[in-house]
C-alpha cells in the first residue's frame, strides 16, 4: 500500500441494517482497517441498535488511541434518530476516548 | 448451528408457547372465566410475538400481530366488549397468527387474503371500539403493507420526532422517575434491543436518555455481541412505576434495572433536526411553535392509532386529537406536500375548537373522564397484583432423553448388585442390606425426579383441540361445542407427542362420523348444536382418555352388514353389541359411503388403535344407540419405567404389570371348573373368573398347566372385566426399566415391551388385556393374528 493512499481516508459505507446480525461482521471489517485515516460512511443507514453503536464507540476510541483520524460522515436521519433514542449524537459516538 | 439460528428457534419455541398462552386466555374470556389478568396475558402474547418477529423482519407476521394486537389492546381498556362475535373473531385471528408463525418457521405460504379478510374485520372491530365509521373493504388501511408495524428499530424515519405536547397544552402533571437500566449481552442475544425498551418507555411520557458507555473497551477487547452500554432515562409521566416496569416485562431478567422517583424538573434533550427532511422538520416547527422537540409520549400515540392520547380529561383534549390526527395523516402521506396541504386544511379548525371547546366535549358523552379512566385503573391494578413468573429453563429433550437412559442403567445396576450380593450370601439384617435398601429408595427418588422432568400436562395437547373442531366443524357444516376435563393430567411427554395424531383422528371422527347434521339433530329433539367433551384422568396408573360425543352412536346394523360385505366377519356370525362397536377398528373398514375430506381415505380406526397400541395403550368404544359413543384411550404414564410382578411361566420369566393386578391366590382343585373345550373358570368368592393359562397363550408350552400347582392373579382389564391368570410361581415385584420390543425386535402379541432383569436376563412384560382377549379366541385365530403381525 502505498504512502499517497494511507494518508487518504478510507470510506467504509456502514450496513443499511446494523442490529444483532451486523454487530460480528461490522467489528470484523472495521477491524481490518486498523491504523488506517478512516471515514464512516452512514448515510445509508437504516436501522441501528445499541451493539452496532457500541462497536462505533469502540471503534473511535481505538482510532484515537492509535493517533489515526476517523470521522463519521453524512449520517442518514435513521442513524441519527437511532441513535438519540440511545441518548447519543453522531458527535457524541466519535468523542468516545477510554483513558487508561 | 449458528447463533442467529438458535434464537431463531429460540424465538419460534416462545412463540408456541405464547400461542398457547393466547388461545386459553382467548377461551376462558370466552368461557366467561377470565379476569383482568387473563386479558393482560392475552396481549402480551402477542406484543411478545410481534416483537420477536419484527426482530426477524417478517413483516407479514409483524403486520398481521400489529392489527391484532391494537384489537387487544382495545378489549383489554373494556372499549371494546368480548362479545360471542368479537371473540369468534379473536379466535380465528389467533389460528391466522398460528399459521403465519407455521409459515415463517418452515417456509410455507398462507392465505393472503384470509388474512387479509380477518386483518380488515379486526379493523372493523378497533372502528367499533373508537366510535369511527368502520374501514371500507378494499380501503388503502386494508393492505398488509399499509399496515404500521415496529421492530423495534425500523420505523424511525419519522416515528421519533415526537413532539412535546407541554408547548401546547401546559406542562403535563405527573410523576418523575430516574430508570437505570443495564441490558445484559443475553438481552441482544435473546434478540431484543435497547433502543426499542427505551422507546417504549418514552411512549409512556417526556423523557431524556443518557448514555454511559465508559465499559466500552477497545476494539480488540471487544465481544461484538456483548452489552457496554448503560442508559439512565428520566422520565416525567403520568404512569406508576408498575407500568413502568412492564415496559421490562420481557426483558426483566436479561437487565439490571432500577427505577427511583425523583424530585425537580427534567431538563430536555433536544433531538438536533439536521439531516431530517427540511420540510417535515418546518411541518413540526409550525404545529409545535417552532420550540423543542423532544420525545413525548401523545406523539407516539397518535402515530400509531395508539388511543392513550384520548386519555385528557378536558378540553385540552382538542389540540390534541387535533394534532394526533395530522401526526397521522403526515406519516401516512406519500408526499410532504401532502402534509403541507393537510396543515393547511387544519389550521382553521385548530382556531375554531380552541374558542368552543365544550361543545365538542359535550358531543362525545361517552368518552368522559369517568369510563375512560375506570378501565384504565383497573388494568394497572391487576398488573400490579400480577404474580411474578416462576424462573424456568431451556433444556435440550436429548439431554433429559440422556438423563433417563442412564437413571434405567443405574435402576438395573443396583438391582443387579443387590441381588448379587444376597446370593453371595449377604445376610438381609446387615448393615450392607441396610445400605442397599436405602440405595434402592434412592434411586428409585432419581427416577421419580427425572421423569417428573419429563412429564408435562395434557393441556398442550388439549389446546390445539379447539381449533381442530372449530375447523373440521366448518367443513362438515356442523354446529359443535368442545368440553375438556383433566388438562391439568400430567403424563410423560413422549406419550404427549404421540397422543396427538391419534386423539385428532378420533376427534375428526367424532364430528364427521358421530354427530349428526343439524338438522338431523333438531329432527330427533336434541340441540342442534353437538357436544364432544375430551377428558383426561389417571387411572391404575395409567391415563385414561375418553372422546364422547353425544351423537347418534353406532349403527350396529350397519357395521354388521359392512364387515359381513368385506368379508372381516363371518356372515351368520352372532356378536354381542361390544363386538359390533369394536369392528370398526378391523383393518379395512371404513363406514362412510362417501369419503370425506375430514376422515380421509382408508385412514381407519384401525391405524388409530395401532398407534395406540404402540404406546402401550388400548382403545375401546362404548355407544348408545340415539345417545353417543366414547372412546376410551388408556395409556402408560411414562414410557421408561414399570412397577411389575416377576412372575415364572415355564421356563420363563414374565412380568405382569401391578397396576393391572387386584390380588393373588392359590387355587384350590374344586375352584376350578371347566368350561367346554380347554377353558376353565376359577371360582373367586362369589365371581366365576375366566382362567388364562399365561404359558399356554404365549406359546411356551402346549399342554394345560396344573391349575393347583401355580398361582392365580387376578387382573382387572382396562373395560373392568375380571380374569385370572395361571402362572407357575411368583418371584417377587420390582420397579423395570421397560425397553422396547418392537424398537429392537418386532412387536409380539401378548407382549408389551421388554426389561432387563438383576441377572442381566430379559424378561418380557405382559400385555394383560391381550393375553386376555387372545385367550378367548380360538388357538387358529390367534396365530392367524400372530401372522398378521408378522407382516
Amino acid at each position: 500500500m502505498s504512502e499517497f493512499m494511507l494518508n487518504e481516508p478510507i470510506t467504509v459505507a456502514l450496513p443499511a441494517v446494523m442490529d444483532l446480525k451486523a454487530a460480528g461482521p461490522l467489528a470484523e471489517n472495521l477491524s481490518g482497517f486498523r491504523g488506517m485515516p478512516l471515514n464512516l460512511d452512514a448515510s445509508g443507514v437504516e436501522k441501528v441498535g445499541a451493539q452496532c453503536v457500541q462497536i462505533l464507540m469502540s471503534v473511535a476510541a481505538t482510532w484515537k488511541d492509535d493517533m489515526a483520524p476517523i470521522a463519521l460522515v453524512d449520517p442518514s436521519p435513521q442513524f441519527r434518530t437511532g441513535l438519540a433514542l440511545l441518548g447519543l449524537t453522531p458527535e457524541a459516538v466519535m468523542e468516545k476516548e477510554i483513558t487508561r | 448451528m449458528d447463533a442467529m439460528e438458535e434464537i431463531r428457534q429460540t424465538f419460534f419455541e416462545e412463540c408456541a408457547e405464547q400461542l398457547a398462552e393466547l388461545e386459553a386466555g382467548l377461551l376462558a374470556i370466552e368461557n366467561g372465566e377470565a379476569d383482568s389478568d387473563t386479558v393482560n396475558a392475552v396481549f402480551r402474547a402477542v406484543h411478545s410475538i410481534k416483537g420477536g418477529a419484527g426482530a426477524f423482519s417478517l413483516d407479514e407476521l409483524v403486520a398481521f400481530a400489529h392489527i391484532f394486537e391494537t384489537t387487544l389492546d382495545e378489549l383489554r381498556s373494556n372499549r371494546l366488549d368480548a362479545s360471542e362475535t368479537v371473540l369468534k373473531v379473536m379466535l380465528r385471528s389467533a389460528d391466522a397468527l398460528a399459521d403465519l408463525v407455521s409459515a415463517a418457521r418452515d417456509g410455507g405460504n398462507t392465505d393472503k387474503e384470509k388474512n387479509e379478510a380477518l386483518a380488515g374485520e379486526l379493523r372493523a372491530l378497533v372502528a367499533l371500539a373508537k366510535g369511527e365509521e368502520p374501514p371500507a373493504a378494499g380501503a388503502p388501511a386494508a393492505s398488509s403493507s399499509s399496515v404500521e408495524y415496529d421492530d423495534g428499530m425500523g420505523d424511525f424515519d419519522f416515528t421519533p420526532v415526537a413532539v412535546d405536547l407541554s408547548e401546547l397544552m401546559g406542562d403535563m402533571p405527573g410523576n418523575r422517575f430516574r430508570i437505570l437500566f443495564r441490558p445484559h449481552d443475553r438481552l441482544y442475544a435473546k434478540a431484543n434491543e435497547a433502543s426499542r425498551v427505551i422507546r417504549d418507555l418514552l411512549e409512556l411520557g417526556v423523557g431524556t436518555v443518557h448514555c454511559d458507555s465508559s465499559e466500552v473497551p477497545l476494539l480488540p477487547h471487544l465481544d461484538p455481541e456483548g452489552a457496554y452500554l448503560n442508559f439512565t432515562i428520566e422520565l416525567e409521566t403520568e404512569h406508576s412505576e408498575e407500568k413502568i416496569r412492564e415496559v421490562f416485562e420481557f426483558v426483566e431478567f436479561d437487565c439490571e434495572l432500577m427505577i427511583e422517583p425523583m424530585e425537580g424538573p427534567i431538563v430536555r434533550q433536544e433531538i438536533d433536526l439536521e439531516g431530517i427532511d427540511p420540510e417535515i422538520a418546518a411541518l413540526l416547527s409550525r404545529v409545535s411553535g417552532g420550540e423543542d422537540f423532544n420525545f413525548g409520549s401523545d406523539a407516539f400515540g397518535a402515530l400509531e392509532g395508539n388511543d392513550e392520547s384520548g386519555e385528557a380529561e378536558d378540553g385540552s383534549e382538542e389540540p390534541n386529537e387535533d394534532l394526533a390526527a395530522l401526526l397521522k395523516t403526515a406519516s401516512e402521506a406519500e408526499s410532504v406536500s401532502d402534509i403541507m396541504a393537510a396543515v393547511a386544511e387544519r389550521e382553521p379548525k385548530e382556531e375554531a375548537s380552541a374558542e368552543a371547546p365544550a361543545p365538542k366535549a359535550e358531543a362525545a358523552p361517552d368518552k368522559s373522564a369517568e369510563t375512560v379512566k375506570a378501565p384504565k385503573a383497573e388494568t394497572e391494578k391487576a398488573s400490579a397484583s400480577a404474580p411474578s413468573p416462576g424462573q424456568t429453563i431451556r433444556v435440550d429433550l436429548e439431554r433429559v432423553d440422556r438423563l433417563i437412559d442412564l437413571v434405567g442403567e443405574l435402576v438395573i445396576h443396583q438391582v443387579m448388585l443387590s441381588q448379587r450380593a444376597y446370593q453371595a450370601g449377604l445376610a438381609r439384617a446387615s448393615e450392607v442390606a441396610v445400605g442397599f435398601d436405602e440405595l434402592e429408595q434412592l434411586t428409585r427418588e432419581i427416577q421419580d425426579s427425572v421423569m417428573a422432568i419429563r412429564a408435562q400436562p395434557v393441556k398442550s395437547v388439549f389446546q390445539r383441540l379447539p381449533r381442530l373442531v372449530r375447523e373440521v366443524a366448518d367443513i362438515s357444516g356442523k354446529s359443535v361445542k368442545l368440553v375438556t376435563e383433566g388438562e391439568w393430567t400430567e403424563v410423560d411427554k413422549t406419550v404427549i407427542e404421540r397422543l396427538a395424531d391419534p386423539l385428532t383422528h378420533m376427534i375428526r371422527n367424532a364430528i364427521d362420523h358421530g354427530l349428526e347434521k343439524p338438522e338431523d339433530r333438531l329432527a330427533a329433539g336434541k340441540a342442534e348444536e353437538g357436544t364432544v367433551k375430551v377428558a383426561a384422568m389417571h387411572r391404575s396408573g395409567r391415563i385414561v382418555i375418553e372422546i364422547s360425543d353425544d351423537g347418534a352412536g353406532i349403527n350396529r346394523k350397519k357395521v354388521k352388514e359392512i364387515a359381513g360385505n368385506k368379508g372381516l366377519i363371518p356372515p351368520d356370525a352372532n356378536l354381542s353389541d361390544d363386538e359390533i362397536d369394536n369392528l370398526i377398528f378391523l383393518p379395512g373398514f371404513s363406514t362412510a359411503s362417501q369419503i370425506s375430506q375430514l376422515s380421509g381415505r382408508g385412514v381407519g380406526m384401525d391405524v388409530v388403535k395401532r398407534s395406540i397400541q404402540a404406546l402401550g395403550g388400548r382403545v375401546s368404544i362404548t355407544s348408545k344407540p340415539g345417545k353417543g359413543s366414547t372412546f376410551t384411550m388408556s395409556l402408560p404414564l411414562t414410557l421408561a419405567v414399570l412397577d411389575g410382578m416377576i412372575v415364572s411361566v415355564g421356563e420363563q420369566t414374565v412380568v405382569v404389570p401391578l397396576t393391572a393386578i387386584i390380588e393373588t391366590l392359590q387355587p384350590k382343585k374344586d375352584e376350578v371348573k371347566g368350561f367346554g373345550g380347554d377353558s376353565r373358570l376359577i371360582q373367586v368368592r362369589d365371581a366365576f373368573l375366566p382362567l388364562v393359562d399365561v404359558g399356554r397363550e404365549l406359546g411356551y408350552s402346549w399342554e394345560p398347566a396344573s391349575a393347583t400347582e401355580g398361582v392365580a392373579i387376578l387382573v382387572e382389564a382396562e373395560n373392568g372385566s375380571r380374569s385370572a391368570l395361571l402362572v407357575d410361581a411368583i418371584q417377587g415385584q420390582r420397579q423395570v426399566v421397560i425397553k422396547s420390543l418392537e424398537a429392537n425386535y418386532g412387536r409380539v402379541p401378548g407382549i408389551a415391551a421388554a426389561t432387563i432383569l438383576g441377572d442381566g436376563r430379559v424378561a418380557l412384560i405382559l400385555d394383560v388385556d391381550a393375553v386376555v382377549a387372545t385367550s378367548r379366541v380360538d388357538q387358529s385365530s390367534f396365530f392367524t393374528g400372530m401372522q398378521q403381525a408378522a407382516e
